[in-house]
């Protein structure tokens, strides 16, 4: 614990109360144009959020109540087990989904007898005639389709999201409160997979298939994904296609009306990442995508740059500038740096240009 | 609120001295009174918010502000001077935004926005242009900074929750406001 001040009391003494600087210590006095301005700026940063539900003492009196009577219930249920062997697993606890059956039979932890809700830690398959639809709650529905193996996890603060073992997914993920972005966190669908954590925004439609290697591809309807892993974010738009390679994270987002010698190249650089021996091979493949790149290739430009070397980041960086036409300012040197006001402004310039608008 | 937490705050405590002293709300909170804890909420959530957003990006930074009181919640015990809970609460903010950039494995949600800038405004200053440039200003100037302009706290404000003196903090509002001014191109405003 630290109370130390970021001043040292030591340091120089501060001005005195000067006038003009009246209302930036109190909002007294004149308002200077300036302050203001960068107060009206700042605003929509400022924070908004409610208090978080702790653990009352109430509330934990409680929970040891609920947890001695679902002991008492775990330990007649154990005798009835004993007594009345069955196949059907025991009632869900904690976090869960609502599971509706739309063809066959699938099983959970193993057993046929589908339970009416999917709970956190608990597997559920589809054979090749069973096919499922889950409720997410705000976040959205989720279709399992057959062949599928999925489990419900939770992260940290217990919210749940489904891991996927392998299979196809179908996924509708909720809108957002309109006008506010202040929920769509709670709201978000995510999904754990070999390849990185999956994240729809909100109102984005999709289709995930995978394999057992984590493998497969995602391709997108509507909205927006992300993919997080090995410390970097892919951003998967609406109407784009991106490959999952496994541990090896996801390749570059696509649209499969890109030039064949552009596809191509990403391709072979999406195999050949992380493979020092390949280094001249890769430097030809980025100058053939380079070349071959139009503005509605803005977005898998903007994807390969943090997948070059640093020393090679300019140039797709100059290129994607010359594509797109970005609305603040920030350079291509800057994007090159991986600025995060440069990533952002690219970004949202390389979506106008797919668009038909940069 | 117990009863025990309704005690006049010292004063010089950034104008709120109608309302219970931090010491007796970190007390009550500490005893499993909720409204306590929510009370330390409302008063400490912005700091915590703005040291925060001067280390990760705005979503993050909504997400991590739940992430620091729950676990301030779970810690208070620990915290031997109730009434430093200002300092404990920004220290552990602190600790967790640098936890949080040390890997993504740690975040526990994912946000997305189809456009990550904040709205548009009529000021003519783009936010995320302006908050680089105060994460641009050196570091003693920028909490103080983000706590003024973008969490909308006065000075005696920010000295009260902070632990920070008022000189410190009119130092560090006045050496950094021309610095931003500066960087922004603003100096010729009045």
């Amino acid at each position: 614990v630290t109370n130390k001040p970021p001043v040292n009391p030591g340091s120089p003494a501060p001005p005195g109360p000067h006038e003009e600087n009246r209302y930036l210590w109190d909002r007294s006095g004149p308002s200077d144009s300036a302050t203001v301005r960068l107060e009206q700026s700042l605003a929509p940063l400022r924070h908004r959020g409610r208090a978080p539900v702790p653990y009352t003492s109430a509330l934990l009196n409680f929970r040891l109540a609920l947890a001695a009577a679902a002991a008492l219930v775990l330990a007649a249920a154990g005798l009835w087990y004993i007594l009345h062997p069955s196949p059907a697993p025991p009632a869900p606890v904690g976090p869960s989904w609502a599971i509706a059956v739309m063809a066959g039979a699938p099983r959970v932890d193993g057993a046929k007898g589908t339970p009416a809700s999917l709970a956190v830690g608990r597997t559920l398959e589809t054979d090749a005639d069973a096919r499922v639809r889950l409720d997410a709650g705000a976040a959205g529905q989720i279709w399992i389709e057959p062949g599928s193996r999925v489990r419900l996890v939770a992260d940290q603060v217990g919210v749940p999201r489904l891991a996927i073992e392998h299979g196809t997914i179908l996924a509708n993920a909720a809108t957002g409160p309109s006008g506010s972005n202040e929920n769509s966190a709670a709201a978000a669908l995510a999904f754990d997979t070999v390849a990185g954590i999956v994240t729809l925004a909100p109102g984005t439609a999709g289709r995930l298939a995978i394999d057992d290697r984590g493998r497969g591809t995602i391709e997108l309807k509507t909205g927006l994904v992300t993919v997080r892993a090995k410390d970097r974010e892919t951003r998967i738009p609406s109407g784009a296609t991106v490959r999952l390679l496994g541990d090896r994270g996801p390749g570059i987002p696509v649209f499969n009306d890109a030039p064949i010698v552009f596809l191509t190249a990403l391709t072979r650089l999406d195999d050949t990442e992380g493979i020092p021996q390949k280094s001249k091979f890769r430097a030809n493949m980025v100058q053939e995508a380079l070349a071959a790149a139009g503005p509605h290739e803005a977005v898998s430009l903007w994807n390969l740059i943090p997948r070059l070397d640093p020393a090679d980041r300019l140039a797709a960086a100059e290129r994607l500038a010359a594509l797109v036409r970005v609305d603040t300012k920030v350079s291509p040197e800057g994007l090159a740096r991986m600025d995060a006001p440069a990533i952002e402004a690219y970004w949202r310039a390389a979506i106008k240009a797919r668009e038909g608008g940069g | 609120l117990s009863v025990d937490a309704r005690v006049t705050a010292p004063a010089g405590d950034g104008g709120r001295t109608d309302e219970p002293s931090d010491e007796s709300l970190v007390v009550a909170a500490r005893s499993g009174d909720r409204a306590a804890f929510a009370c330390l909420y409302d008063r400490y959530a912005r700091v915590v918010h703005g040291v925060l957003l001067t280390r990760v990006s705005p979503p993050d930074a909504d997400d991590l502000v739940q992430d620091v009181f729950l676990k301030a919640l779970r810690a208070l015990g620990t915290l031997r001077d109730a009434g430093a809970v200002g300092p404990w609460l920004l220290a552990a903010a602190r600790n967790r935004a640098a936890s949080f950039q040390r890997g993504w494995w740690s975040r526990r949600v994912l946000r997305l926005t189809t456009d990550p800038a904040a709205p548009a405004n009529s000021t003519g200053l783009d936010a995320t242009e302006v908050l680089a440039a105060i994460k641009a200003l050196p570091e003693a100037y920028r909490e103080t900074m983000v706590l003024r302009l973008v969490e909308g706290l006065t000075g005696p404000e920010i000295a009260a929750r902070t632990g920070m003196t008022h000189g410190s903090v009119r130092v560090n509002l006045t050496r950094g406001m021309k610095q931003l001014r500066q960087k922004l191109g603003l100096e010729d405003e009045p």
